[in-house]
């Protein structure tokens, strides 16, 4: 249980975006752009223990042998975390700082969002702690990865990840055609859907389609009530943020006839949760997935005509 | 004002607020659109928005409030008691536990009928716990205090229902038990509950003269050929079966029942057998309007009725206590 | 002529017997006065008639068995008056006494003409013509206590029963009840009503039935049952009585 409430709180978090947010996030990466200057001059850091689930994840993928320490226990669930076999190799914690203080890390990576008590504590400690807010757009994915590589003195490796992502998302076309793109409604629990300046929308848009809530001139995460979208009649619909099976009002609107009128006989489009709640390399993969949706359409639509 | 004068206007009242109920939403359909996706079914994305999204809403608005102004008309005759109302006596607060019983085990995913049963089976166990704790001679602080305890323990067990779920959604759910809505409701839960709310009400009006006679007590009523055992099954299963159904698809919306009857009782000259089809139209009258407002408040952001209805109702039973004071103690 | 017959009805309430073998048998034109002390079983005697309360025994309206009877037939029999006078919600007095016509009502229909005049005739005679359009909650106890009995009129029944019609009346209330019900049994229905007044019970009552513990201790009429020696015996007071032109006089003295 609550695991399960603290992954849906990430998986929030990684969604949602707003000024305040993206002030604190600018203001977070002023003062760790002089913390790293200073890593930089310094040895490659050997304890390195991450809190987060997007910081377990690049960490995974660019960390030295031996350099990473431990992971969240987030990162070993596999509806949220791509690499959670990788994971199963770490020590697990669960964001105390207790238990963080007794792995002596000499450098911890955390995400805006996570447990700010245990933050606070953490630093009071005088551990050095670098936060990484979460990424709203590719650019600041490719700027995340970088800044990740700086700390952990993997530069070069950290290059390597985005070449490979730049490659992943070169050969995905771009929707060249003219003409209206197909429009794509987000659809969560509670009948929430993601707007223009967040990941889920840049994906979204990236992939091909045109985002319903960006075009209703919506920003972050917000509630989309279901007439709205219904009334917008989306050529698709993208159902997400649906941990576990068991049974709550929240999915209601899943099985509203309406909604299931606009899907026409068709089910939700469902892209797996990990591909999209942190943006790293495998972004790309969520991107890969829903663009295979878009070509599928346009074909339907031209049989109806 | 005459009765049938009365009737007359509060019918034209609940047809007036149903129009506009399905005129207001999000998605801003003008009023030509709205018809037209009412009545035919060019415009596609109309048709939907009004036929399965405001269509259901309205009229399980109008259902539900009338639910709840004829049973809470019913419960003051029956229990000869100004104060009872289906929200007070806890039986929306216990056919709530019925329902998130149903719906979070996953019952009513595999049979889709056990969310009505099971609100309708809480809702009976209150109503009898209610008669066990006070009989039909219930003092008012004994009803009260009853409606109290049965209330407390519903949500509680409301509550630990709905934190033993291992989904992260539900716990946050205890709102929409508490406090009800009829956002995005479909024909879905239309089919699901109107039945038993029709077979309520059926009961229900069926009490008409009994409750007249019970004006004058249970054992002068009974002389005059009620029979008390009949009017009991009738007051219970009637009840039961309209505010179980209605509680099952909306939560538990309070004040509905103990608002209405009183607002009418002096125009229909106090008889309980007239009050029903009065608090029956004042009821989904008051429900309809509360729903257009949480819509014109609070837009998209899903406001709970019970909210509005209890902003409006809890004052007004304070005022009742204070007015029943002297009985009361 | 209406028949009234109990016979050997005796009561159970919780472990104590409330009534034990009573035996009485009445007819049209009685007016009988139920007297006895706190406890002795009147209200007792009025409700197992009524059928309110579940009794053993045999109990009979012109030869047919109560007991066979459903609800509304038994209900166009006897009429009842309680000693409450509270109504649960403010009805108007004409309201009140309407309802009396509920066992002749047809299903999903109103009062018919006849009704209507029924109640009418049966508010004149209680005396509350003139408070029909008051409200019941806002009359004097005594007012009150007409329009019940104007309402058990209107349900039109050979047999009226009432349970201490004159409790917290002034004399003046108490003397004009009692001559209203002493009217009804003249113009032929069976009347019955538990009484503490003495006086009022030997003034006005055509038979006095006085219960002791639940028994019948004595039955016949005022002069033959107010005695000193059943007074006496029954209540445990003492009394002063005189039989005067307007009937017998009883006045309480001292206990003994």
């Amino acid at each position: 249980m609550i695991i399960r409430a603290t992954l849906i709180a990430v998986r929030l978090a990684a969604r949602i975006n707003g000024r305040g947010v993206r002030l604190l996030a600018a203001a977070c990466a002023a003062v760790m752009l002089a913390g790293s200057m200073a890593a930089h001059a310094d040895a490659p850091p050997r304890r390195v223990v991450s809190m987060n689930l997007c910081t377990d994840q690049l960490a995974m993928l660019m960390a030295d042998e031996g350099q990473l320490r431990s992971v969240s226990h987030l990162a070993i669930d596999p509806e949220s975390s791509v690499l959670a076999e990788q994971a199963r190799r770490f020590p697990i914690n669960h964001g105390l700082a207790e238990e963080i203080f007794m792995m002596k890390p000499d450098l911890i990576l955390s995400g805006t969002f996570t447990n700010r008590a245990s933050i606070a504590m953490l630093k009071r400690l005088g551990f050095r702690l670098e936060e990484f807010p979460p990424s709203y757009s590719f650019p600041e994915i490719r700027e995340q990865m970088l800044r990740m590589g700086r700390l952990l003195h993997r530069e070069a490796r950290a290059q390597e990840l985005i070449g490979e992502l730049d490659r992943q998302l070169a050969a995905i076309p771009e929707w060249i055609h003219g003409g209206r793109r197909p429009l794509a409604a987000l659809h969560y629990a509670n009948s929430y859907t993601s707007g223009s300046g967040t990941l889920a929308s840049a994906i979204v848009e990236r992939s091909g389609f045109e985002n319903l809530g960006s075009r209703l001139g919506l920003t972050g995460m917000v509630r989309l009530p279901l007439e709205v979208l219904v009334n917008s009649a989306p050529d698709l619909i993208i159902g997400g943020l649906r941990p576990g099976t068991a049974p709550a009002l929240a999915y209601q609107t899943f099985e509203h006839p309406a909604l299931r009128a606009v899907l026409d006989g068709g089910e939700l489009t469902s892209i797996p949760d990990r591909y999209w709640i942190c943006g790293a390399p495998f972004t790309a993969q969520a991107v890969r997935l829903l663009s295979a949706h878009a070509p599928v359409l346009k074909a339907e639509r031209g049989a109806a005509k | 004002m005459s009765y049938r004068l009365l009737l007359a206007a509060l019918a034209v009242l609940v047809v007036l607020l149903f129009a506009i109920s399905l005129l207001i939403g999000p998605a801003g359909l003008d009023v030509g659109t709205s018809i037209a996706g009412l009545l035919n079914g060019d415009n596609e994305a109309a048709r939907l928005v009004m036929r399965e999204i405001r269509l259901p809403r309205a009229i399980l608005g109008l259902a539900i409030g009338a639910t709840l102004g004829l049973s809470g008309a019913v419960l003051q005759g029956y229990l000869r008691n100004p104060l009872a109302d289906p929200g007070v006596l806890g039986i929306s607060a216990s056919a709530s536990l019925g329902a998130v019983i149903a719906l979070y085990t996953g019952l009513s995913g595999a049979f889709a009928l056990a969310l009505p049963l099971m609100a309708m089976g809480g809702a009976v166990a209150a109503v009898v716990l209610i008669q066990l704790l006070s009989g039909t001679h219930a003092g008012t602080l004994t009803l009260i205090l009853s409606g109290v305890a049965i209330t407390s323990l519903s949500g509680a067990l409301t509550s630990l229902a709905l934190n033993l779920s291992p989904n992260p959604f539900a716990a946050v759910e205890i709102l929409f038990w508490m406090l009800g809505s009829l956002a995005d409701r479909s024909m879905l839960h239309v089919y699901l509950s109107l039945p038993f709310m029709l077979a309520g009400w059926v009961m229900l009006f069926a009490l008409g003269r009994a409750l007249d006679a019970l004006t004058l007590g249970a054992d002068v009523a009974s002389s005059m050929g009620i029979r008390l055992r009949r009017t009991q099954w009738l007051a219970v299963l009637g009840t039961a079966a309209s505010v179980g159904a209605a509680t099952a698809v909306a939560g538990s919306i309070s004040f509905v029942g103990l608002i209405v009857p009183h607002l009418l009782r002096p125009l229909v000259g106090a008889q309980p057998s007239r009050l029903l089809t009065a608090s029956a139209l004042g009821g989904a009258a008051l429900l309809l309007a509360s729903d257009i407002a949480t819509r014109i408040i609070a837009p998209g952001r899903d406001l709970k009725l019970g909210v509005l209805t209890a902003i409006v109702g809890a004052p007004f039973f304070l005022w009742l206590v204070i007015k029943n004071r002297r009985n009361v103690l | 002529m209406t028949t009234l017959s109990v016979d050997k009805v005796s009561v159970q309430l919780g472990p104590r017997p409330a009534l034990t073998d009573v035996s009485l048998s009445l007819k049209g034109g009685d007016f009988i006065g139920l007297i006895g002390p706190n406890g002795a079983g009147k209200s007792t005697l009025i409700k197992s008639i009524l059928g309110l309360v579940p009794s053993t025994g045999t109990l009979a309206i012109n030869g047919r068995l109560l007991a066979k009877l459903d609800a509304p037939e038994r209900a166009k029999l006897l009429s009842y008056v309680p000693q409450e006078r509270d109504v649960a919600w403010p009805l108007s007095v004409e309201k009140v006494v309407a309802l009396g016509r509920t066992p002749y009502l047809q299903p999903m229909r109103g009062l018919t003409d006849r009704d209507g005049a029924r109640v009418e005739e049966a508010m004149a005679e209680a005396d509350v013509l003139v408070l029909r359009d008051r409200l019941l909650s806002e009359l004097s106890g005594g007012e009150r206590a007409r329009v019940l009995i104007a309402r058990a009129l209107a349900q039109d029944t050979p047999i009226l029963l009432a349970d201490e019609p004159t409790a917290g009346l002034d004399p003046s209330h108490q003397i004009s009840l009692m001559k209203v019900l002493a009217g009804l049994a003249q113009r032929g229905r069976i009347v019955v009503a538990s009484l503490h007044e003495l006086s009022l019970a030997a003034r006005w009552c055509t038979r006095l039935v006085l219960l002791d513990r639940g028994r019948v201790a004595a039955d016949g009429a005022p002069q033959h049952v107010l005695t000193e020696a059943n007074i006496a015996e029954v209540y445990g007071i003492s009394a002063f009585l005189q039989q005067s032109a307007k009937g017998l006089i009883v006045q309480p003295l001292d206990t003994i």
